[in-house]
């Protein structure tokens, strides 16, 4: 199931399809922060090659950090951008959603001046050319984004990086921040600073025949916008060529664990390690071979048919890390008896269906609170996780939820305000004027805007029929929009399903003015989770702010509106407090219909070791070993 | 016979104008913001003018068609939206992965059908024609991704005798160095192609063992190996040449299951996503190629009606 490692970063994703996957690392295992590196048997080994599975049909393909939307996938981001070229920080600290400083470039960040200024120090790390990682090498990430926005696919406008007025190198290894007001250092932290991957100075240039420039040469093209807008043609020019990446004299300045030796036209990427790499965990494999998939289905027979199918480097690679499609989520029992470990992973997000509040017909309804209560009691989370998510489902009742484990959540996130019931649902729409039809549409039968009336916009007779597209291909989708559909029409609301492709999903749930085409749209599910990433902050200001650009259903809240900028502003004493007052009215105003967050099943060789957790679908082959059998 | 041949190049040359203006133009019927659907729903004003300016999606759509022609006049089957490479290095990449699996499934589909079908007509409603037909229902009405799916469990995983995916190599001779792992995905699609030929190759058989110089041949004294060789297989080969013909575009595109299944990058599942994902220069693309070879396919059929029966004459 998937989530954490689908093929685009949620809502951008949403247009592969694919079940999803992986695992990379988001281990959480079995049990919550679990990996697999506790209790190995056997000796620690140096060398070996560990193969992983990729996402079906979503191959690298692009290795420039500066990524835009087209070729924002995790495939291009997780597992091979922040293989070679390592970000400022390192997000997910095994299980947990946090920052992990021992991994990362940059000590704890310094917030001074009332937030206003953020200072950083960076620690020694060095580029493979024998440079050393430095406050410039920022500076540099910084210049390349101000004039090349529109090619960033995490830019929000007013974000990152408007809301850095300057930089400023202290010293070599000390960066400052002047931001245009005053943030929460959390928030700044994990949303802000989460976009930041040093760039070698040995980048900053406009050809491939124009010299390599010192890092402490002076007026490099960077510095103007004219000549950072060069730059990045320069490198997204270089960043075309896929089938020179290994070879390239570009990519190849690397300041990660690893290096790329080969990327073959379908996929398959090779690394080694690093011999320049300055950071803790140097790595113990020989090679790290990232192996690509036409569909769950093949990676699933390569993996049951283990390594008897086949020696490594042909055909037939044993899958070191791989996942198990939901259809057979049932075969665990033969996955463990071929040795497999499996890890329950759960990526860091929650999982909604999107009522769109200006559709012309349907929006009056979903605008009533008490309606938007008895569509939830009709969402059966637990037995949806029981009988369609094969138990690798977290039941979601907050934006800010309680699964994985994380520091973010208050204890309501574990409380279902709306629990599963039709007489509820039912009970919430006689009180509020409709005649209730179990088996049929209700309809109103008392306008109007009183307490116990259907409320503004809704007329005489106006029936509780929706249409709800999801996306095909997705066997827990299937089941539970099916029971979903059922369930509903006990209590007198008709849902058409519309189950269509992600693509098709991506492209229409648009947010929208009532009057215009594209808001004929009524529910929409992805059948994925959003996901904190890169933006790891759960705060609401991407997803339910007015007018933000996650705000694809046209909520709009003034009283929400307020909690979320409390949650980007408020100084971090009382930052956690802003949090959980935005999440709680969050998860009792429905923005959105809260469902289960699908999770996914992980398979590790049995002699793999050190594939933690990474909450956040990060991988770390640096930290995986083999062991030898002990005896 | 050469005018026929240009004449039929300029037919083709219409046929795949006429599919492209017809795809192109369903593309743009399909409801929703394409760069949206590229970029995903979170995407900045900024970042859909810059896709939309960058791929000319703001021009009128005769605009747009005008421009892919002008490029595919310059042999560019364009630039995949999602997979940062043009059509054309994709194809380039991926045919050799067809050429290997789907292009060996039909030779030895007909290896094997041909005799077989033959052997049926000669035998017919004898045990022999019984098992050989009950077999070709069998396979032709299973469905090839439920075949596939048994010979991995089979073949792959429960004995191990092959690999469960084919090879992984991206050139044809990494691809034959590795002929274990051709066997399922080639034996999924021969099985079904034979079920199919073998029938054609019987029927077709039968009608021209009625024919009266076939008798005349035996009449007289000919060998059945020479009545078979001489009179039979080659007038029974017309109709079997028909479908051969026609199956040509299947190298491109009929591999989708068995390159869903047993992992192969082929052209087949690349154009399939690409209309999935809305990869319309990928669809395009593909559709140009799978549009020329069709119509490849069915000339060197006809070219090959003159060698099989020397009274067909093309003016």
């Amino acid at each position: 199931m998937s989530a954490a490692r689908q093929g685009q970063h949620h809502p951008r994703l949403a247009a592969l399809a694919v079940i999803a996957v992986l695992t990379a690392l988001g281990l959480a295992a079995c049990a919550p922060g679990a990996g697999t590196g506790r209790a190995a048997a056997g000796t620690p080994a140096r060398g070996g090659t560990a193969y992983f599975a990729e996402q079906p049909l979503t191959p690298p393909t692009y290795i420039f950090p500066l990524v835009s939307g087209q070729y924002f996938t995790v495939t291009n981001t997780s597992d091979l951008q922040t293989l070679l070229y390592q970000p400022l920080y390192w997000y997910g600290d095994r299980g947990d959603p946090s920052v992990d400083y021992r991994q990362s470039i940059g000590d704890p960040p310094v917030y001074t001046q009332g937030n206003r200024v953020v200072t950083i120090t960076l620690k020694h790390y060095v580029w493979s050319d024998g440079e050393t990682v430095s406050a410039r090498d920022v500076g540099f990430w910084i210049n390349l984004l101000k004039a090349n926005k529109a090619e960033w696919a995490n830019y929000v406008p007013g974000g990152f990086p408007d809301n850095v007025l300057s930089w400023q190198a202290l010293a070599p290894s000390i960066i400052r921040l002047r931001l245009n007001a005053s943030y929460n250092p959390f928030w700044f932290t994990y949303n802000e600073l989460s976009q930041i991957t040093p760039l070698p100075i040995a980048w900053d240039r406009t050809s491939a025949s124009s010299p390599s420039p010192a890092p402490g040469a002076a007026r490099l093209p960077d510095t103007t916008a004219a000549g950072a807008r060069a730059v990045y043609a320069f490198l997204n020019g270089q960043a075309t060529r896929v089938a020179g990446y290994a070879s390239s004299p570009v990519w190849s300045v690397v300041d990660g664990p690893w290096r790329l030796t080969g990327l073959t036209s379908d996929g398959t990427a090779t690394f080694v390690p690093n011999p320049a790499y300055s950071g803790p965990s140097k790595p113990r494999l020989a090679k790290f071979v990232e192996l690509p998939f036409t569909s769950a289905a093949a990676e699933f027979s390569v993996l049951r048919a283990g390594q008897a199918s086949g020696g490594p480097g042909t055909s037939g690679q044993q899958i070191s890390v791989g996942y198990v499609p939901d259809n057979d989520l049932p075969q665990q029992p033969d996955l463990r008896a071929q040795g497999y470990q499996l890890v329950k992973e759960f990526p860091f997000g929650f999982d909604y269906i999107e009522p769109n509040f200006n559709n012309p017909k349907v929006g009056p309804v979903f605008r009533q609170l008490y309606f938007r209560q008895a569509f939830q009691h009709l969402v059966d989370q637990t037995g949806w996780i029981h009988a369609y998510y094969g138990g690798l489902g977290a039941a979601t009742y907050s934006p800010v939820p309680a699964s994985p484990a994380n520091p973010y959540s208050d204890a309501n996130a574990s409380v279902n305000p709306y629990p599963f019931s039709v007489p509820a649902a039912r009970s919430l729409l006689s009180a509020h004027g409709w005649k209730v039809v179990p088996g049929g549409a209700s309809t109103c039968s008392r306008p109007g805007t009183s307490a116990d009336e259907c409320g503004a916009g809704i007329k005489a007779g106006q029936p509780l029929d929706f249409t709800l597209m999801y996306p095909s291909g997705l066997p827990y989708t299937d089941g539970s929009m099916t029971d979903l559909q059922s369930v509903a029409r006990q209590a007198g609301i008709e849902i058409s399903l519309d189950e269509v492709t992600s693509t098709t999903i991506a492209s229409t749930i648009l947010s929208c003015a009532p009057a215009s085409a594209a808001c004929s749209w009524e529910l929409g599910n992805y059948g994925t989770a959003w996901f904190f990433e890169p933006d790891h902050y759960p705060s609401g200001d991407e997803m339910f702010q007015t007018g933000a650009l996650g705000n694809v259903n046209n909520y709009s809240n003034p009283a929400l509106d307020r909690l979320i900028a409390a949650t980007t502003t408020t100084p971090a004493k009382g930052a956690q407090a802003a949090l959980d007052a935005y999440a709680d009215q969050a998860r009792l105003q429905l923005p959105d219909f809260w469902q289960p967050s699908p999770g996914t099943l992980v398979t590790v060789s049995s002699n793999l070791h050190g594939v933690t957790p990474n909450a956040y679908g990060f991988i770390s082959p640096q930290d995986w070993y083999f062991t030898k059998a002990a005896g | 016979m050469t005018g026929y041949i240009l004449r039929r190049i300029g037919q083709a040359v219409i046929v795949v104008l006429g599919v492209t203006a017809v795809t192109f133009v369903l593309e743009h019927l399909i409801p929703g913001s394409l760069p949206r659907a590229i970029l995903g729903s979170r995407a900045s004003p900024a970042e859909i003018a810059a896709f939309s300016r960058a791929n000319g999606l703001g021009q009128p759509v005769i605009e747009q068609y005008a421009s892919f022609l002008g490029r595919l006049a310059r042999g560019d089957l364009g630039y995949s939206y999602r997979l940062n490479s043009s059509v054309d290095s994709l194809v380039a990449h991926q045919l050799p992965s067809d050429v290997a699996v789907v292009g060996t499934a039909l030779a030895l589909a007909l290896v094997i059908a041909i005799p077989l079908g033959v052997a049926q007509a000669l035998h017919r409603n004898r045990a022999l024609d019984h098992v050989a037909t009950s077999t070709a229902f069998a396979l032709y009405s299973m469905p090839s991704y439920w075949l596939a799916i048994l010979l991995i469990a089979g073949l792959s995983i429960a004995v191990h005798a092959f690999p469960a995916e084919a090879p992984q190599a991206v050139t044809v001779g990494g691809l034959v160095a590795d002929p274990r792992a051709l066997v399922l995905p080639v034996l999924t699609l021969t099985l079904v192609n034979v079920a199919l030929f073998s029938r054609y190759m019987r029927a077709s058989a039968i009608a021209t063992l009625a024919q009266d110089y076939v008798r005349v041949a035996r009449a007289k004294g000919l060998p059945t190996r020479l009545v078979l060789s001489r009179h039979v297989i080659r007038n029974s080969l017309l109709s079997v040449t028909t479908l051969v013909g026609l199956s040509f575009p299947a190298v491109l595109t009929s591999g989708l299951i068995v390159e869903y299944v047993f992992n192969v990058p082929g052209v087949g599942l690349t154009y399939y996503t690409a209309a999935v994902n809305a990869d319309y220069p990928v669809e395009l693309g593909i559709t140009v190629l799978v549009g020329i070879v069709t119509v490849l396919g069915n000339l060197v059929a006809d070219i090959a009606y003159v060698a099989l029966d020397p009274r067909v004459r093309y003016e």
